[in-house]
């Protein structure tokens, strides 16, 4: 440990909920850390990724790790503002409207394949998410403290879904792709779901999954996360690391392969969450090596291609890697 | 006297439409009474009818009604005779009925007439002449010598990564680095080194530092100029930082 700010019991903490997540699921370490960096400033998330790479199961861990309420909307075509953020009804009995609360109103919650929501679907949440207040009728309501939404989106079946416009996407602050785990971690994944075993209950019985291995034990206080929340913003970012920011950030702007570059909102994020990652590690100052690890996630969704760029079958991955490799060459 | 009335009753050549009635007037003939010839059969190009019998000074005036069923002229004395079926003699011959089909009556069409087109041709002619300037011009272009453009000194090759790298090293022994100029010396620093260790050469930069953190030769540098550069109270002096830049030199 090389900082004098981060205390052991700080260290420990984080330590204790990727190995609380690690016992459930295998090989997402990184999705982990990315979660944890969303939590730690206030960001968003969005997992772009196949069905069945255990993002619900993540993320319930996560939560339940660090006791924090946990909801997930599935969102569907049909799904209205309304389902999301709650609603006004009128109570027969005291002829008063009454107040019902969407599953908005949680620490965690999960906007499971955002994308295939109706753009004011999506636009609601979205304005909840960053203004961090629900106005029901007429009065407004906070969210609760943390408040993080993940959401996630298939980046391969595209019929029948809304695509998130630039500005929209812009809003979170990492945009993480989920991959398959290494064969390896498959065959531990295997290994596991082998000794599941059946679970008997109420005189039947019923094959256990993931999810009833979850503990309910929260790991540490919400104190020990109001602790690393505020020790995200102790972290030193030197003078050095904005100038490495804003190289990238300017780079992007001015590749000729690209229509849009990174806002400035790309900028604070990357020294956020590069400030988050380094406190992860153990770390009480920026490097390099958090800006690079991060770019993918806070850069690749707020870049947009040209018209010629697409035509010549260019992805907006290879102009990041160019952005990168030419930053250090 | 009467030959010259005859002369003029028949000079008014009447004319009369096909099958129908045509009436004349005050035609007189001398002698007795006549009457029309009773038709027998189809053949008759005239049918004459006798509306009023008038006495005159030698003979009578009749106004008659005609039909003419054939076109063409026909004599009227022809179609009368006496009471007592003799002919009439000496009645002008010239007294005519002209009959005209109705199809006559109506304006002919224009007569065709034939004008013969112009001489057809020089269509390869000209296809000739406009492929013998196609192929002129197309040469023209094609040999052109265009003015060669002047001459100027080619750019300067841009700095190589060692040339760069050793600008700042200096800058760097001098102590007059900016704080850019800082940020550029780190980052080519990694990108020296993911050029010259070929098992960071395929690597993304994210990871190639990451590798660079822990390899043997790369780390006492890499750490020492993060710790430089970024931690809030450095205990790296200018004489280390000289020290571990002195192989860029």
């Amino acid at each position: 440990m090389s900082s004098s700010i981060q205390s052991d019991h700080l260290a420990n903490y984080i330590k204790a909920i990727r190995d609380r997540v690690g016992e459930i699921v295998v090989g997402q370490d990184v999705v982990v850390e990315r979660t944890l960096i969303a939590l730690l400033t206030s960001g968003h998330l969005l997992l772009e990724g196949m069905p069945g790479l255990a993002k619900t199961l993540l993320v319930n861990t996560i939560s339940k790790a660090i006791h924090l309420d946990f909801r997930r909307v599935q969102f569907t075509i049909d799904l209205l503002p309304s389902d999301i953020l709650g609603t006004e009804m009128l109570d027969q009995k005291t002829s008063k409207f009454r107040t019902h609360k969407g599953p908005i109103f949680t620490n965690l919650l999960l906007a499971d394949e955002i994308n295939r929501a109706a753009p004011k679907v999506q636009g609601a949440l979205l304005e909840a998410m960053q203004e961090r207040k629900v106005t029901l009728g007429s009065n407004t309501f906070s969210l609760p403290t943390p408040f993080l939404v993940i959401a996630t989106q298939n980046p391969i079946e595209q019929s029948g879904t809304f695509e998130l416009p630039e500005a929209q996407l812009d809003r979170f602050m990492l945009c993480h792709r989920l991959g398959y785990p290494t064969v390896e971690e498959e065959e531990e994944i295997l290994r596991r779901n082998l000794k599941l075993g059946v679970e008997k209950k109420d005189g039947g019985a019923v094959a256990r999954t993931e999810f009833d291995l979850v503990s309910d034990s929260a790991i540490g206080t919400p104190e020990d996360l109001v602790a690393a929340t505020e020790a995200v913003h102790q972290i030193h970012v030197s003078e050095v690391f904005l100038k490495h920011v804003v190289d990238i950030v300017e780079r992007s702007r001015k590749h000729p392969d690209l229509e849009l570059g990174c806002s400035p909102r790309a900028g604070i994020s990357i020294i956020k969450a590069s400030r988050a990652r380094a406190l992860i590690h153990g770390r009480d100052y920026a490097i390099p090596e958090d800006l690079f690890a991060l770019a993918e996630d806070v850069m690749l969704h707020r870049i947009r291609l040209s018209y010629e760029a697409l035509a010549e079958g260019k992805t907006p991955k290879q102009i990041l890697k160019q952005i990168l490799d030419a930053s250090i060459s | 006297m009467f030959a010259l009335l005859m002369s003029v009753q028949a000079q008014q050549k009447v004319e009369t439409p096909l099958g129908l009635p045509t009436t004349i007037t005050d035609l007189y003939i001398p002698g007795t009474k006549v009457e029309p010839i009773p038709r027998k059969d189809r053949e008759g190009s005239l049918v004459i009818r006798v509306i009023e019998i008038k006495p005159a000074a030698d003979g009578f005036r009749y106004d008659l009604e005609v039909y003419g069923l054939d076109p063409g002229e026909h004599i009227l004395s022809d179609y009368l005779q006496r009471e007592d079926g003799t002919s009439i003699n000496g009645l002008d011959h010239s007294a005519q009925i002209t009959t005209q089909h109705a199809l006559d009556s109506l304006p002919k069409p224009e007569e065709l007439t034939i004008i013969p087109p112009k001489k057809i041709g020089g269509y390869r002619l000209l296809s000739i002449i406009v492929g013998i300037l196609w192929t002129i011009i197309f040469l023209g272009i094609l040999f052109y010598k265009k003015r060669p453009p002047p001459t100027e000194a080619p750019p300067p090759p841009p700095p190589t990564l060692h040339e760069k790298l050793n600008t700042l090293v200096n800058a760097a022994s001098d102590g007059s680095l900016s704080k850019n100029q800082q940020a550029e010396l780190e980052r080519l620093i990694t990108g020296h080194w993911k050029q010259s260790a070929p098992e960071l050469a395929s690597l993304s930069p994210s990871q190639a530092i990451h590798q660079l953190r822990t390899h043997p030769e790369a780390s006492p540098l890499i750490l020492k100029l993060e710790e430089w550069l970024h931690a809030p109270n450095s205990s790296a002096s200018q004489a280390d930082i000289n020290q571990l830049l002195e192989p860029f030199r």
